[in-house]
């Protein structure tokens, strides 16, 4: 690994020579759909902005962008072309006003289906192999979008490395920053990806390539510069890269309104759910966030996450790691984290091994028998409501912030109120409004109830520390076997047969939170349904 | 050695590598020029006026540590107390001395006084310190150091160190001497020269794998850039070379050093609560984001066009990626 300083050194060198190449590919079919899907655009503002239009919008962005970002052929099966093109067709035919567009837009797709020959492919190919030749450091931008990018399905990296072997593929900020290049190439105008300013002024590499169709345009961020201070005899230097003038094309509203509704069609969707939600009464504050495998997951805002990218991409080793799992809060998570989620089995990876652990050593019912206030809880917040059960509370001198929040101890989120006087007021209310545990006033209960409660959460204890270093012994082999996980990995843990988890690529994180049901949180689900 | 250095007048020069690294050191001028900024702002103490250095760079990777290194050669020169920040002590103040014992030279007294008062004789003015010990030998003497006789005294306002402690320094000591060509007790011994606001653990991880290799076209020896910093997080770190703060710290309010470094843009958030005249402020160009951009704005509109000088013998413009602002800004301002 090169050190801090020898890298600082390379991307101060990098700041004095870097170039930057404008490719510029000239293909008519690929400027013909550009022109088409704009003037699909144009004809859908005008129908209004309701759920319909934009998700037809998105259908056609989507099929638009995977044109213009694959690295594979356009006839390769692993592109979901022909779906999507069906999907359109169906959902524009409310909109008879569209069919001739559409129809246009067939043709194209079909002319490019059938004459396959992708230029991008070719001209960032051979870029590729002249990298190869020259034994230069080269990296590829896989981030183009600021969702997963469209068109780049696992077999478009085997091909890349099949082409320059030592490729490295950038999927992220953090992977741009701690590397330098000689080469580093990006196959699109860059307006879309997430971390363009820092390709063009970050001096990670001394040659910067752009390839990108005409139509797509070529969009050098301005280098920002400090204001004004007070004239000494040093005058300031600002130089950077060597930048081309921009072009900017007529059609890039398409992009811009991507980049601006993007998240506000996923919360509109969020909130469609939420509309029709009757499972749960109550709401918690979650963050949309995109993987690259083109899934959508809610996480608690904040509650923290196993976010590994660091170790997995070497920048620190698992000696270094210590004690504990590198975790992030999920409102601080980034493009290109790498994040550990359950994706087999229900409920809580450690609540499921946890359980495993009590029934092993003779205590499988403990769970049903410690939690079954909650159940009585539940029934009473739904006859009574929260606010009652705030009021009573309060009067008790246990008083919370906010009421809703006694929804929570209905989950098994937590297990129980932090405080344990709160906990008997809890228990003492349900049994003043009549409600019994198993014929008995809850209040009675409460003591043992608390003490069965302290058991499961060692359970848990030892289960935390059981993943862990399955977890890690998992991580070691993949680390070793030097696996780039672009989308996503699963990894079933040695001696612990409860499930699946897997280890997700961020591609984009919503700048803001949404209040969601409790019970869609941590569901992965496509992005596209 | 790089063109930045010249000013410095160093005696030997040196390089940088990476831990381990034995030779072929380097340094080239982007380093040359964040030592250059942090010696050139620890010298720079304008009257009535606080100097903000700004640097918008590719990388704030070592960029934090070469600046505290300038700081600390600047520093090494000085000796613990100048004569013209002797004269102003109101009486009573408690100071720390140094001296040769005049019966046995190669040993120095150290020893506590208060300082009773200035008096002229002879046409000179003498600073008068009355010696504060249980020792028989020296209880009830007080000294009257004239300013021609000053050198001979190291005087501070926190205790000299020890014999002991000053053997756990001695590399760093011999380090900066040789460079300077300094004293090597005078160094430190005022204060912490430097504070630096940054990401403790991720600067703390960068400073480990960067050593310095001292005098490479001679008898070349190799020091850690940490043992160089002689960082310390405490704010009552007395012989500390600089002091690492997070910026949510309360060393920050506390801590009373010639300069402080902010690393980054969470630092520079901090910049209301630092005491000191001078501030070198970086920013990574990726990281130059709005907040950063208004306070900058802010400073800017209060600057004023006195003039700094700058040393000769320097190139009229920062290596290529960095671009530098000086903002002047009256002591009385508050932007």
């Amino acid at each position: 690994m090169t050190s801090p300083f020898h890298l600082a050194d390379r991307i101060f060198a990098n700041a004095s020579v870097i170039r930057v190449f404008h490719h510029q590919l000239v293909v008519d079919p690929i400027n013909e759909l550009m022109k088409e899907t704009g003037r699909l655009f144009g004809a859908l503002q005008d129908v209004g902005d309701d759920f319909a239009a934009r998700s037809l919008k998105m259908k056609i962005w989507q099929l638009r962008a995977v044109f213009i970002f694959t690295l594979l052929p356009f006839d390769c099966e692993d592109l979901p072309i022909e779906m999507q093109l069906r999907s359109i067709k169906s959902e524009a035919a409310y909109l008879p006003f569209l069919s001739q567009s559409i129809e246009a837009l067939a043709r194209i797709v079909g002319f490019l289906r059938r004459s396959p020959a992708n230029p991008k492919r070719e001209k960032v190919f051979e870029l590729l192999i002249n990298s190869r030749k020259q034994g230069s450091k080269v990296g590829l931008v896989a981030a183009l979008t600021r969702g997963p990018t469209p068109g780049w399905p696992e077999r478009a990296v085997n091909e890349i490395h099949q082409k320059n072997p030592a490729c490295e593929i950038i999927l992220s900020q953090k992977m741009l920053r701690n590397s330098v290049f000689d080469d580093v190439i990006i196959p699109a105008g860059g307006r879309l990806s997430p971390f363009i300013y820092e390709l063009y002024h970050g001096c990670r590499c001394a040659q910067l390539h752009i390839v990108a169709y005409k139509r797509e345009g070529f969009y050098p961020p301005e280098r920002k510069g400090l204001p004004k201070g007070t004239q000494i005899r040093i005058r300031s230097s600002r130089s950077s890269a060597n930048v081309l003038p921009g072009t900017i094309v007529e059609d890039s509203q398409i992009d811009e309104w991507m980049n601006e509704n993007f998240w506000e069609s996923l919360r509109q969707r969020e909130q469609s759910y939420a509309g029709t939600a009757t499972d749960r009464q109550f709401y918690i504050k979650a963050r949309a966030i995109v993987l690259t495998n083109n899934s959508l997951v809610h996480l608690r805002d904040e509650m923290k996450v196993i976010e590994i990218s660091d170790l997995v991409e070497r920048r620190i080793s698992i000696e270094e790691l210590g004690t504990r799992f590198p975790r992030r809060r999920v409102n601080e998570l980034q493009e290109g984290d790498l994040i550990v989620l359950r994706t087999s089995g229900s409920g809580d990876y450690l609540e499921e091994v946890a359980n495993a652990l009590m029934a092993a050593s003779g205590k499988g019912d403990l769970v049903s028998t410690a939690l079954d206030w909650k159940s009585v809880l539940e029934r009473a917040l739904s006859r009574y409501g929260s606010e009652e059960f705030g009021k009573r509370l309060q009067q008790k001198g246990s008083a919370i912030n906010d009421h809703r929040y006694i929804w929570m101890w209905t989950t098994q989120l937590v297990i129980r109120p932090q405080s344990q006087p709160v906990f008997y007021n809890l228990m003492s209310i349900c049994g003043d409004l009549g409600f019994r545990i198993d014929g008995q006033n809850p209040e009675k209960l409460a003591s043992l109830r608390l003490q069965q409660m302290k058991e499961i959460i060692r359970f848990h204890g030892a289960a935390g520390r059981k993943i862990r270093q399955a977890l890690l012994e998992r991580l070691r082999k993949l680390i070793e076997q030097r696996i780039l996980i672009k989308d996503s990995y699963s990894l079933k843990l040695p001696d612990l047969s409860s499930g699946e988890i897997s280890v997700f690529r961020v591609a984009a994180v919503d700048p803001k939170p949404v209040e969601i049901p409790y019970s869609r949180i941590g569901i992965i689900k496509s992005l596209e349904s | 050695m790089s063109e930045w250095l010249v000013p410095l007048n160093m005696k030997k020069s040196f390089e940088l590598g990476s831990k381990g690294q034995r030779a072929n050191g380097i340094l080239p001028e982007w380093a040359g020029f964040l030592i250059w900024s942090g010696w050139w702002m620890r010298r720079t103490l304008v009257k009535n006026l606080r100097l903000f250095l700004v640097l918008l760079l590719p990388t704030r990777l070592c960029c934090s540590s070469l600046c505290a290194l300038g700081a600390l050669i600047a520093s090494a020169g000085r000796t613990s107390l100048e004569w013209e920040e002797m004269l102003p002590l109101p009486t009573g103040t408690r100071v720390f001395l140094r001296y040769p014992d005049s019966k046995r030279p190669q040993r120095r007294i150290n020893v506590e006084g208060l300082v009773s008062g200035l008096k002229s004789e002879g046409g000179q003015i003498a600073i008068w310190i009355e010696l504060l010990t249980k020792g028989e030998r020296l209880s009830n003497i007080k000294h009257g150091i004239f300013e021609s006789k000053f050198s001979d005294y190291e005087i501070s306002l926190i205790p000299h160190l020890s014999h002991q402690q000053e053997g756990k320094l001695i590399d760093a000591f011999q380090f900066y001497e040789k460079v300077t060509g300094g004293s090597r007790a005078s160094l430190l011994s005022a204060n912490s020269q430097c504070l630096l606001v940054t990401n403790r653990s991720a600067w703390g991880a960068q400073i480990k794998d960067t050593s310095v290799i001292f005098d490479p076209y001679g008898k070349s020896r190799i020091y850690q850039l940490e043992d160089l910093l002689m960082p310390a997080t405490e704010k009552k770190a007395a012989h500390a070379g600089i002091l690492v703060s997070s910026q949510k710290s309360e060393v920050l309010a506390n801590a009373n050093t010639p300069l402080s470094i902010l690393d980054g843009p969470e630092a520079l958030r901090a910049w209301e609560l630092i005491k000191s005249p001078n501030l070198i402020v970086l920013l990574d160009q990726t990281e130059y984001e709005e907040d950063a951009g208004d306070m900058l704005a802010l400073l800017s509109s209060s600057r004023t066009e006195k003039a700094i000088n700058v040393p000769e013998r320097i190139p009229d413009s920062p290596p290529p990626g960095i671009e530098m602002m000086i903002y002047a800004l009256e002591q009385s301002t508050r932007p």
